[in-house]
């Protein structure tokens, strides 16, 4: 995959992973994993392969389709992103509002969900009067609403404390497992992938240089490889 | 049932956005405003003069006048040359009318009965000239009902002189020339100052919608991210720029309305007696109100779709 500048982010990529596949992807920074969720998601589309996402063929899909493509996948940001002005309820009724499902539907799903983490009774606070905690189990939440497929979390441990991480991968764990939910998790933080022993994909300079359940450090150490 | 769901939804987004918008809303608004104001006035004061050109009976009369040394033999022929022309013209539809120099002088006297210096003129001293009066209906026909008229200078007398010359054939075309000159003036100048500030109120209305979607890039990429069509993302913007069209055309009418009954009529009516010399009728507004309306409807919902239209396509990438 190049991108219009030129600079080619991804080559000979050859990957699948299946339906409830929980995965690691790690790297160095600019080895290619945020163009590769970006590719998943249809920000950026293939140069050349073929890519096929929760059985849309995204190599030829028409940009119409792009939304749907969407609708099929839930991305779990690493701030967590929720609106300000909004109170929890709306935050996390919002993903439903923008595809345009019914407000009874939208009621049912949204009390449904802040029940299941317990946080039934904070539906009409604003995010700024919850915890860090809480903040993150919203966001959460509102990832889940539309009923993905497909997680995709970038880095989503990247600026968060110990007990956040824990919560997150805690509930990620349990979407893939109890969920049936495929779970792709980029991240560059080698004590999660030594922690939670899951099929871990690794890129270098764009290309995939390892693909194999745990980890065992770096295939290519981050400064050198240039050869490999 | 969805397509109504979204509606209400981007019906009440578009609110939203223009009440966090304020400012530059109202901005656009008065420009947008001002612009319908100009048409909707420059419209109002020619067609008021128009409408009233027909009414203003001396303007559409052609006289013709008749040397004082023709034989009554003369005076025949040429009254039937005239007849025979106007016959010939489906312009002119009522034959001429011979009037005499002594009825001309008893109108004289009417028109300006209190005015002693009319005293001057009696039957002795009476230097009006007989005439032949042809009278059409649209004034704005006359220049070419001049021009039929003008064929009576053709016409020779027995001993081979002309009867009539160019001179002898008197009519309002100069009042004509003049109400044409004003109205062109006032269309480029209107028509100039319209299109300037419609640009303007593009170029505003284009920048408070983007403004908001500024104001909403995260919650704009976040939809895309939770799989919002295009037309859901920019449902609501397009809302605001025709709420904005709407409104506008709603104040401008109400405005144009207030300025017509207090302060246009009175100097369409005044401007009309300097230019015509007599004083028209002014339409009551309601007689203009669906074609204002409509106008300026169709304005701002143009210049609110287009202006948002070049935003979204500049500033909002889906
Ligand atoms: N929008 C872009 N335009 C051009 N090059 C880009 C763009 N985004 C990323 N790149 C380049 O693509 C390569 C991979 O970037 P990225 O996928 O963000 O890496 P990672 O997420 O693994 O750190 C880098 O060399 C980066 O500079
Ligand atoms: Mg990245």
């Amino acid at each position: 995959m190049a991108y219009p500048d030129g600079t080619v982010a991804l080559r000979d990529v050859s990957l699948k992973i299946d339906d409830g596949e929980f995965v690691f992807i790690v790297g160095a920074s600019g080895a290619g994993k945020t163009t590769l969720t970006k590719l998943l998601l249809c920000e950026e589309r293939v140069s050349s392969g073929i890519l096929e996402v929760n059985s849309f063929h995204l190599e030829k899909m028409r940009s119409f389709r792009i939304p749907y493509l969407r609708r099929t996948m839930g991305v779990v940001f690493q701030d967590f992103r929720l609106f300000p002005n909004k109170t929890v309820y709306e935050n996390v009724a919002f993903p439903m509002q923008v595809i345009g499902e019914s407000g009874k539907r939208i009621r049912n799903t949204v009390t449904y969900f802040l029940d299941q983490v317990g946080l039934g009774d904070k539906a009409g606070s604003f995010p700024h009067q919850l915890s860090g905690g809480e903040q993150q189990r919203v966001a959460f939440v509102r990832a889940m609403v539309n009923n993905p497929k497909l997680i995709i979390a970038d880095e989503p441990t990247g600026s968060i404390d110990n007990d956040l991480r824990d919560g997150l991968m805690d509930m990620l764990l349990q979407a893939n497992r109890s969920g049936k939910k495929t779970v792709i998790v980029v991240t560059h933080d080698t004590d999660l992938l030594y922690r939670y022993r899951k099929r871990t994909i690794q890129l270098h300079k764009g290309r995939l240089v390892s693909d194999q359940i745990g980890f065992e450090g770096y295939a290519i150490p981050a400064n050198g490889g240039e050869n490999a | 049932m969805k397509f109504f769901r979204s509606l209400g939804r981007h019906i009440s987004q578009g609110f939203k956005s223009i009440h966090r918008n304020k400012v530059m809303t109202t901005v656009s608004i008065i420009i947008l405003v001002s612009c319908m104001l100009i048409l909707g006035t420059f419209y109002l004061v020619i067609t008021n003069i128009e409408e009233n050109f027909n009414s203003i009976d001396h303007l559409n009369i052609i006289e013709v006048r008749i040397r004082n040394t023709c034989t009554p033999e003369e005076v025949e022929k040429i009254g039937e040359s005239l007849t025979a022309i106007c016959r010939n013209s489906p312009i002119i539809t009522e034959d001429p009318v011979y009037v005499s120099s002594e009825e001309h002088l008893k109108r004289f006297h009417e028109l300006y009965n209190d005015q002693t210096w009319s005293a001057f003129f009696t039957g002795e001293l009476n230097p009006l000239r007989a005439s032949y009066q042809i009278t059409f209906t649209n004034f704005s026909d006359i220049t070419e009902v001049v021009s039929i008229v003008s064929k009576i200078e053709d016409i020779e007398l027995d001993g081979g002189s002309k009867a009539i010359s160019a001179g002898d054939i008197s009519s309002c075309i100069d009042v004509y020339r003049n109400v044409m000159s004003i109205k062109r003036t006032l269309y480029t100048v209107g028509i100039a100052l319209m299109v300037i500030l419609i640009l303007f109120s593009l170029f505003v209305i284009g920048n408070t919608i983007k403004l908001g979607i500024t104001a909403r890039k995260d919650e704009i990429m976040f939809m895309r991210y939770c799989g919002a069509t295009k037309h859901f993302i920019r449902a609501p913007f397009i809302v605001e720029g025709i709420i904005i069209g709407l409104l506008s055309a709603l104040i401008a009418l109400g405005l144009e309305y207030l300025l017509y009954v207090y302060a246009l009529s009175g100097i369409v009516r005044s401007s009309s007696v300097a230019i015509t010399g007599g004083e028209i009728a002014i339409s009551p507004f309601s007689a203009h109100l669906p074609i204002l309306a409509a106008a300026f409807v169709i304005m701002g919902l143009f210049a609110g779709i287009i202006a948002c239209a070049v935003s979204l396509k500049k500033y909002l990438k889906v």
